[in-house]
Order: structure tokens, then C-alpha cells, then sequence
């Protein structure tokens, strides 16, 4: 055998070992098992409901088992979403073999599309009596128009608040992401997806259940394609937009951008960013489970969220290094935190500085970064920061500025070269309300910088 | 429109997969998703390092690089069964052709990528090999039936960052966009008006203007290796450091089984990755764990202390050994110490090793057992008795090795047992345990045991040494052996072996011996075997003197054409032998023609 072929069988080899040393085998499996069950029990109760009555006996044991299914994928993984798309069914993610012979997911889909539906969401266990409710209800006649409206009414009056009726879902067609990259429109929709699907994975951390990064690495990776490609008025917008449903989770979701920013300044490639962002997005992921805010509960976020992380079984190279960060990204430079430690630590810094918030940041882009860059090498790692401010430039996105020519405008680029570091592209802010959109101005074409103007 | 396929008859015979393409660019597609297919399908059958693998690799080598070589671009589009050539996007082209069909889902991977999002696939005209073989580890993953939960096969893709493969995939599934319900009512862009909650910033009253510097690649490299998959073990290790000290923290420790699990992945990790300084690291780590008693803590330390012996348990050791670099002569000092540092009885963990490994992990488990025997050479000598005959061989090995002594007695108790219950290659291993030692009663007891032996090669190997050594006590147990045998007939080998020894144990009881059985003077005497003259024969090559040489003239005068012809080589040899002062007993090992 050849060495190349050896090698090439251990790398092969190597790779393999790794994949299964990630896998929670016993929760997959457990998901699938169950999953498969709950899919068969409601599609054969509501076959029978042709037939029967809902009080009749013949329902009494499969009522029973899918109740006690429902109760067991709940307490698995919280709320749970059964979808059916384009032949299969899904629940919260994970795909559900079902035998096609014996029938199962066609047969769902096809029910649910009487209702214009693609899937039911249980929020709650049933009772064996709403069982028999909601198969009354889905077995009731659809209503011609607005049909899952219809269901979903039905639903509503039958006292079943805790079951929804989904719209139909269809797989992502290519090319339908990254929209961010081309259009500044965008980024604010792709914030707030993460930030929201952030909001989702925290909930299920209260409930004492283990984190499933997943969908919002997914998230994360649409941020990493963007900033990778995207236009410095795209990256200024990552990094300085308002993003709710909450504030937390939007800080979150800037701090991933920013730290995913130094990341791509230093070169990392895809891979590494998106561990990097992930781990960004949970950094503080410990006040998920702080009781109050005072003070002991915020020294202890870090060593709170890595217990929360914990709790997901299987190795990967991404989970280490995201404990590391939830628990080292607020530690001195003395104390040798991660790499993507003091990534974050720059880009939370950095955030919490500048955030926007309705009584107004506490400082603007430009005075943070001069009064982070008093601390750099002390603080953060000096060559990071110096690579954060290459990017970010000498008026960070969000600086306002007043002009030579007495015009007011804010900054709404990164830094595109040493050339225009501090030359940034400028929207025009006119008026005393500041709001009004009065077009754009790249200083890189002239223009005199006056002063920095408060936040 | 897609072209049916030629024919479902001409089946590869595999299940499933059928040869298909009209055209011959086609059929060449058709040679590369086949190729792929089984490359990624074969880890299921087969272990990674299996020469199976390395075929299924060359086939998908050469038919990549041919189709490439030949027709540029490989555009494929994905559907739930089927593999659709078509032009590649932009390329102008027309027409396309299904190059693969499997239905079945378990199999198909057609199936397998269409089920995870993939919707187009193309293979560029100037794709390495290593980006294949990228491409193949990642559907491997998948075929081999992983669910991660860090990255489905879209992530994997994505991540690979392809520079000569492009994927066109899709993620997760959507609403349809009238049922969108992803947005909130709420505004976005708008600035929040909530608190976040976080440690409070220092004071940061200097401010300092920020001007742009160059960053050398030298500062990037060095922060971008902190990032690399080399440095994976030791933040493994940071890792373990912190969570112990998460369990040590007297104001709100951690309960050890929380980080049990995480702290476990960590171990498997290092130890398959072959790190063996950064698992001694951990294991010191967990062995210094000062763990606040809890009341009503289940006995933590047992926990701990139950966590670092699986640092030395089978499965550890195993994988330290497979890992441990080929090159290193030695025996690498952190397992030493690593073995050091865990407390317990290693040796059972170490022969299940020894047993089980072979190539590499076998010699390091040879040199474990080794170091082992010069600590606890008394449990070696008592697993020799109860281990299967290939282990038992290894630990006398290893005892002679370290402990010369301890590997004697250990020969001595095995000769112990009854003939019938005592395994020939253990027997051997005996042999040679007690080859090089003193000639001690034991000695003597072992090899008179084994004259008596069952299998014919460990009775030739104990008379040899019984004459090479000049075993004395050993004569009378010989000469009776020869007796007996004679009556029932021996070998060749046998016969010399049994000359060698009486001449080598006693040459002046062995001389009168061979010249009663060559000049018979009694009745009785002329009534013994005439095999036994090809034993006095075989033993008078050793003696000196020229009533040898006269017996041998004598033997052969009295013997039928074999023995003559046996004669006159041993009297050559005798010749020989005084000419060169050779040491004749350990060298009786050529075939000789039966008596």
C-alpha cells in the first residue's frame, strides 16, 4: 500500500471517529423512536375517526399510548413541532424514519394539507380527553376558505390553546439564503431570526433541558456568509443594529457578529468562524438561569452557563471551545483565556459600550473604541484589538459626525482600507430629528470630519 | 428532460445501482457516482484502515480524474432517487442524463443527499484529490448514520469550504412565504429598551486615538494556530482544569456527575487522538481534585477516584498504545507515568491489551507487561498459570526479560501440572525461560518434565539443553526415556536428540552406556533395541577420546546401509567439531533419516 493511501485511510479514518464521538446517540435515537410512535398513533386515530366516534372504546388504548408519547417527546425537548414537508416528517429537527410501506408520513401530510397545514405544535402535554377534543377537530370538515384559519379557530373554541396548526412548509430552495450579503435591508430580518431562535434555545435551557445548537448554527453561519462576503455597509449593519425580541438576545446576536468580524480579520475560515460565532451567541448564556441581577448572580454567568452547556452529550472540537468562552471571556489577559475568549471579550466590551438603547449608549462607536484602545494589551489581546479596529476603522459604524460643510451624518461602514480608515461611507442625518434619510456620502471622495458628536 | 435510463438489466449486481449513460460522458458520470457511492457506503462493512477501503479509494480516484480529465465540469442534480447529468450551470450546455438510480433509501445515495438538502452537486474540472476525499468523509459521516448535533450534512458541506466542489443545498424547510409567521409584529431596527445584564465594564477613563497598523502574518499565524485542530487536545485540557475547579469551588461547587459525562468525551478524545502528554496532564488534574465533602453527597471522591483508575482501564490502554507514534524506540515515558499515577491493579487491563492488539499497540503493551514484571514479577508468575497458552507465552516473555529468576520459577510450576494438561507452546516458552539460567534443582526438575513431554518439539528442545547444559541429574530420567522409546521407535531427531543429551549430561556414564548398546556382551544387552545404537551413535559425536571413534567404525560394521551412511556423517562431524571446538549441542537440529 502505498503512504499516500494510508494516509488518506487514517484522515477517512480519523474523520469518522470524531462524527461518532459527537453523536448523542441515546437522545437521537430516543427522539426517533418516539417520534416515529406519536407519528403513527395520531395518523391511525385520525384514520379511524372515519370510522368511530371519538368516544368510542377502540380509541381508549391509542389515546393512552399517545398521550404518554406526547408526555415523553416534551419532556425530550420541550415544545414539540411535528412537520411534514415534501414526503417527510420532522419533529423539532430531527427527522423520523417511518416505514413506507405501513404508511405514516404521506398519510399525515396529506391530512393536514385538507387543512392547508404542515404540521401541528403541542406546547403542553394532553389530557386523554383533549386528545379525543383535537381529533374531533382535525376530523371535522375543513372550512372552504382560509381553511388552517378555520383549524385553527376550531382549536381555539375547543379550549386546545396549547395545539397550533402550522402553515404548509416546503424545503428552502438553493440560493434562498444570504440575502444579507447584498442588501443592508436584510440584516435586521437575519438578526432578528437569530436572535429569536437564540430566544427559543434559552428557553429550552430554563426548562432544564440540553442545548441543540444546531438551528442556531445555522443562523450563525448565514451571519458568517455574510460577513465573509458582504458589502461594508452590510458588515457596519451586523454589528450595530437593534435587534429584539430581547435586549439580551440582541446583544447576543451582535456580540456573535463582532467577534465572527475579528475572526474573518484574522483569517479564519468558515469552520472556525462559525464555532467562533456559536460560541458567541451563548456567551452569556448563564443569565438564562440567573435569579435576579444582583451582583452573585452575575459573577457567577459564566460558571451558570457552562453548567447549562454541559448539559449536551457528545464531543466536538465546537462545544469545547464554547464552554471555554462562557467561561473565560470576562478574564484578564493575565489569567490566559481562549482565543475566542478574547475575541468575545472585545466584542461584548465593545457592545455593551456602544449598544443602542432608548436613554441613548453610553458611548459613541468612536469614544469606546479610543477608550477601549487605552486597555488594549492590558484588557484584550493587543493584536486582536488592533485587527478589531483595522475593520471597525477610526469612526466605528454609528459614530455620528458633523462635517466640514455643517452636515450631520452617521457612519454606516467598516473600514474598507488603510487608505480609507478614516474615511468612512456616511448617511446623512438632516434636521434636528436626525431620522430623515438625506443619501449618502463616501468621505473617501472628500469631505472634512468636523467633530464627533455625542451618541 | 431527463433520459430514462438504458436499462434496469444490466445491473452492477450490487442491489440496486445500475449502470447508466447513453452517452459516453454519461457512462464516465455514471463510473464517478458509482465509485462515490460505494467509497461512501464501504465504511459501513468495512474498518477505515481495511484494504478494502483503499480499492473503493483508487476506483474513486482514477474515474474522478478521468471524467474531469475528459469532460471538465461534473454538474449533478439531485433528486430523491436519481443522479441528473446536466451542463454545468453557466456553461452554455445543453441535454441532461440520469447517471444513477438506487431507490433504496437506505442505500441510495442519491437519496441520502437529496433527504439532507442537497439539490445540486458539481464536481470541477479542477478538483484536487483532497477535496473528494473531503467530499467522500463528509457523505461517509452521513452514510454510516451519524446525527451530530453541532452539524447536519448541509453544515458539514458548508463547512468543508469547497474551492473546487460546489454544493447547492438547503437547510432546515420553511413556511410557505404568505404563512410566514417568523417576524414579529414588533418593529425591528428599533433601539432596545431593555437592560442587559453583564458583569460591569471597568472604568475606562483614558482614551487613546486608534489609528490603523498593519498586523504581521507572523502575529495572525500565531493566533490563527490557537484555532487549529492541533490545538483541539489542549484546550481539552483548559477545559478539564476548569470544570475540576468548577467541582472544587467550596461556595457553589459543581457536582462531579454533572461534569462526569463532559469530562469523560474529553478523556476519549486525547486518548484517541494519541495524545498521551495532555491525558497524563488530565489525569493529574483529576488525581489533585480536592472536592468539598457535601452533605449528602453520594462519596464524590469514590466518584473521582473511580474516574481517574478508567484513565488505565482496557479501553484506555488500548487506544493509548494504537496511538502511540511508531517511530518512538522506547516506551513513551508519559504512559509510564500515566500508570504511575493511577492507583490499582493494571495488569488485567494490560493482558486483555496485550491480547487483543496487534502490530504497534502490541509491542507497547509487550514493553508494559515487561515494566510491569520487574514490579509485580509474583503476579506474573501466577497469571502464567491461569492465562490461555498465547498470553501465558507473552508474560514469560516479558518475565524473562525483566525478572530471569521469577520466569524460572514460573517454568517450574507449569512443569507442575500433569503432561496431558500443559500446552506445547507455553512448554517453549519455558524452555527458553530457563535456557540461559543456572543449572538448579528447578532447572533440573523442569527439564526432567519435560523430557516426559507430550509434544515431540519441547522433549527435542529439553534434550538439547539438557546436553548443552550438561545437566547431570538429568541422565537417569534420559536414559530410562530412551529405553522406553526405543521399544516403541523414535525419529531421526529424536534419536539424535536423546544421544546429544546422555553424552552432554554424563560423558562417562553416557560412554559405557552407548558401548553396551554398540558391543552388547550379555544376552540381555544383545536383545536391545537396534534403535538405540542411532542414539549411541548421535551421542558419540560428543564424546572425546578414540574409543568414540572405534565405537561409531562398530555401529556402522554391525548396521544395515541407514545407519552406515548416519555413521559416516557423524563421524564427520565428530572431525569437524574437534577442528572448530564448536559447541556441538545447540546445533542438533537438522532432519535425520528415520532409524
Amino acid at each position: 500500500m502505498t503512504i499516500e493511501a494510508h494516509d488518506d485511510q487514517q484522515v477517512l479514518g480519523q474523520a469518522l471517529a470524531a462524527a461518532r464521538a459527537g453523536e448523542d446517540r441515546a437522545l437521537a435515537q430516543r427522539v426517533r423512536d418516539a417520534g416515529e410512535q406519536a407519528v403513527r398513533l395520531l395518523t391511525g386515530l385520525w384514520r379511524l375517526m372515519r370510522s368511530h366516534s371519538a368516544d368510542n372504546h377502540a380509541f381508549d388504548v391509542p389515546v393512552r399510548d399517545f398521550a404518554l408519547v406526547l408526555a415523553r417527546l416534551i419532556d425530550l425537548l420541550g415544545p414539540i413541532h411535528i412537520v411534514c414537508v415534501e414526503g417527510q416528517t420532522y419533529v423539532n429537527d430531527i427527522r423520523i424514519r417511518l416505514d413506507e410501506r405501513i404508511g405514516g408520513a404521506a398519510d399525515l401530510e396529506e391530512e393536514l394539507g385538507k387543512h392547508q397545514s404542515g404540521g401541528l405544535h403541542f406546547d403542553e402535554v394532553l389530557s386523554e380527553t383533549q386528545i379525543r377534543e383535537l381529533l374531533r377537530v382535525l376530523a371535522g370538515k375543513p372550512t372552504e376558505r382560509m381553511a388552517r384559519n378555520g383549524l385553527g379557530a376550531r382549536l381555539h373554541d375547543a379550549s386546545l390553546p396549547m395545539v397550533r396548526a402550522s402553515g404548509l412548509y416546503r424545503l428552502r430552495l438553493s440560493g434562498e439564503v444570504n440575502h444579507a450579503q447584498d442588501d443592508v435591508r436584510d440584516v435586521p430580518t437575519l438578526l432578528h431570526r437569530a436572535a429569536t431562535q437564540l430566544a427559543d434555545a434559552l428557553d429550552q435551557l430554563r426548562a432544564g433541558r440540553a442545548l441543540n445548537p444546531l438551528p442556531v448554527r445555522r443562523l450563525v453561519n448565514d451571519i458568517v456568509d455574510a460577513t465573509l462576503s458582504a458589502t461594508p455597509e452590510v458588515q457596519a449593519a451586523l454589528i450595530g443594529t437593534p435587534v429584539h425580541p430581547s435586549a439580551q438576545a440582541g446583544h447576543a446576536v451582535r456580540v456573535c457578529a463582532l467577534a465572527v468580524l475579528i475572526g474573518r480579520e484574522l483569517g479564519l475560515s468558515r469552520g472556525p468562524l462559525s464555532d467562533l460565532g456559536v460560541g458567541a451567541i451563548f456567551h452569556d448564556v448563564g443569565y438564562a438561569v440567573a435569579e435576579g441581577a444582583g451582583e452573585s448572580a452575575m459573577a457567577r454567568h459564566p460558571s451558570a452557563g457552562a453548567r447549562l452547556l454541559l448539559r449536551q452529550r457528545g464531543f466536538h472540537a465546537a462545544k469545547v471551545k464554547r464552554l471555554l468562552v462562557t467561561l473565560d471571556h470576562h478574564r484578564s489577559m493575565y489569567s490566559g483565556p481562549t482565543l475566542h475568549g478574547r475575541i468575545v471579550c472585545i466584542a461584548d466590551d465593545y457592545d455593551t459600550m456602544t449598544r443602542p438603547r432608548l436613554t441613548g449608549a453610553r458611548f459613541n462607536p468612536f469614544e469606546a473604541l479610543e477608550r477601549m484602545q487605552a486597555v488594549a494589551g492590558e484588557r484584550y489581546d493587543a493584536v486582536l484589538f488592533q485587527l478589531f479596529v483595522n475593520r471597525l476603522g477610526r469612526y466605528p459604524p454609528g459614530t455620528v459626525l458633523r462635517l466640514g460643510d455643517e452636515q450631520t451624518v452617521v457612519v454606516t461602514s467598516v473600514a474598507r482600507s488603510e487608505e480609507t480608515f478614516a474615511r468612512p461611507i456616511c448617511r446623512v442625518l438632516q434636521g434636528e430629528a436626525r431620522g430623515d434619510d438625506g443619501g449618502t456620502v463616501d468621505l473617501a471622495e472628500g469631505g472634512e470630519i468636523r467633530e464627533v458628536l455625542p451618541p | 428532460m431527463a433520459q430514462s435510463p438504458q436499462s434496469e438489466s444490466d445491473s452492477t449486481g450490487d442491489g440496486g445501482e445500475v449502470r447508466l449513460g447513453h452517452s459516453p460522458r454519461g457512462q464516465a458520470a455514471n463510473e464517478v457516482v458509482l465509485a462515490l457511492s460505494r467509497a461512501a457506503r464501504s465504511f459501513l462493512l468495512y474498518d477505515p484502515a481495511n484494504e478494502a477501503i483503499r480499492i473503493f479509494l483508487d476506483a474513486l480516484r482514477d474515474t474522478t480524474e478521468s471524467y474531469t480529465a475528459a469532460w471538465g465540469d461534473l454538474s449533478l442534480l439531485v433528486r430523491p432517487f436519481e443522479l441528473v447529468l446536466t451542463a454545468a450551470p453557466g456553461s452554455g450546455e445543453r441535454g441532461t442524463e440520469v447517471v444513477f438510480l438506487d431507490r433504496d433509501r437506505e442505500r441510495s445515495l442519491a437519496f441520502k443527499l437529496f433527504r439532507d438538502g442537497v439539490r445540486r452537486l458539481t464536481i470541477k474540472r479542477d478538483v484536487g484529490w483532497s477535496e473528494v476525499l473531503k467530499l467522500l468523509e463528509v457523505l461517509s459521516i452521513r452514510y454510516i448514520g451519524v446525527r451530530q448535533a453541532e452539524d447536519d450534512l448541509v453544515v458539514l458541506l458548508w463547512k468543508a469550504g469547497f474551492r473546487h466542489v460546489e454544493i447547492e443545498a438547503v437547510e432546515g424547510f420553511v413556511a410557505d412565504e404568505e404563512e410566514d409567521e417568523t417576524m414579529e409584529t414588533q418593529e425591528v431596527g428599533a433601539a432596545e429598551d431593555e437592560e442587559v445584564l453583564d458583569l460591569p465594564m471597568p472604568d475606562l477613563y483614558a482614551r487613546v486615538p486608534v489609528r490603523f497598523a498593519a498586523v504581521s502574518a507572523e502575529a495572525s499565524a500565531l493566533l490563527e494556530a490557537e484555532d487549529g485542530m492541533a490545538a483541539i487536545p489542549d484546550l481539552c485540557l483548559q477545559l478539564t482544569h476548569e470544570l475540576i475547579t468548577l467541582v472544587e469551588d467550596p461556595a457553589d461547587p459543581l457536582c462531579f456527575l454533572d461534569a462526569l459525562p463532559q469530562l469523560r468525551e474529553l478523556r476519549d478524545f486525547v486518548q484517541t487522538d494519541g495524545q498521551l502528554a495532555v491525558v497524563l496532564e488530565m489525569a493529574r488534574r483529576v488525581g489533585s481534585a480536592m472536592i468539598p465533602g457535601k452533605p449528602g453527597q453520594a462519596a464524590p471522591a469514590a466518584d473521582v477516584a473511580a474516574f481517574l483508575a478508567s484513565f488505565a482501564d482496557e479501553r484506555s490502554i488500548g487506544h493509548l498504545v494504537r496511538g502511540t507514534d511508531p517511530e518512538r524506540p522506547d516506551l513513551p515515558p508519559e504512559l509510564v507515568a500515566l500508570l504511575q499515577l493511577v492507583p490499582g491493579n493494571h495488569l488485567p487491563a494490560l493482558l486483555a491489551v496485550l491480547e487483543h492488539e496487534a502490530g504497534e499497540g502490541k509491542r507497547i503493551a509487550r514493553a508494559l507487561v515487561e515494566r510491569y514484571a520487574r514490579e509485580k514479577s509474583e503476579r506474573i508468575v501466577e497469571e502464567i498459570q491461569t492465562s490461555p497458552p498465547a498470553l501465558a507465552n507473552e508474560l514469560l516473555r516479558a518475565l524473562r526479560y525483566a525478572h530471569p529468576e521469577r520466569a524460572v520459577e514460573a517454568a517450574r510450576q507449569y512443569a507442575l501440572r500433569p503432561p496431558a494438561d500443559r500446552d506445547g507452546d507455553v512448554e517453549l516458552g519455558c524452555l527458553r525461560a530457563i535456557e540461559g539460567a543456572a543449572v538448579t534443582p528447578t532447572v533440573v526438575k523442569v527439564l526432567t518434565a519435560f523430557v516426559g513431554s507430550v509434544n515431540a518439539e519441547t522433549r527435542t528442545g529439553a534434550l538439547a539443553l539438557v546436553g548443552r547444559r550438561q545437566v547431570q541429574g538429568a541422565f537417569s530420567v534420559v536414559l530410562d526415556r530412551v529405553k522406553r522409546e526405543g521399544l516403541r521407535g523414535m525419529t531421526g531427531d529424536e534419536a539424535e536428540a536423546y544421544g546429544a543429551a546422555l553424552a552432554g549430561a554424563d560423558p562417562e556414564l553416557a560412554l559405557s552406556t552407548f558401548r553396551d548398546w554398540v558391543r552388547p556382551k550379555g544376552f540381555f544387552s544383545a536383545l536391545a533395541p537396534p534403535m538405540l545404537r542411532w542414539v549411541a551413535v548421535s551421542g558419540l559425536v560428543f564424546l572425546p577420546g578414540t574409543e568414540a571413534e572405534d565405537l561409531i567404525r562398530v555401529a556402522s560394521e554391525k548396521g544395515g546401509a541407514d545407519l552406515q551412511k548416519y555413521c559416516t556423517d557423524c563421524m564427520v562431524r565428530r572431525r569437524r567439531t574437534a577442528r572448530t571446538s564448536a559447541a556441538p549441542f545447540g546445533s542438533l537440529t537438522g532432519k535425520r533419516p528415520n532409524p
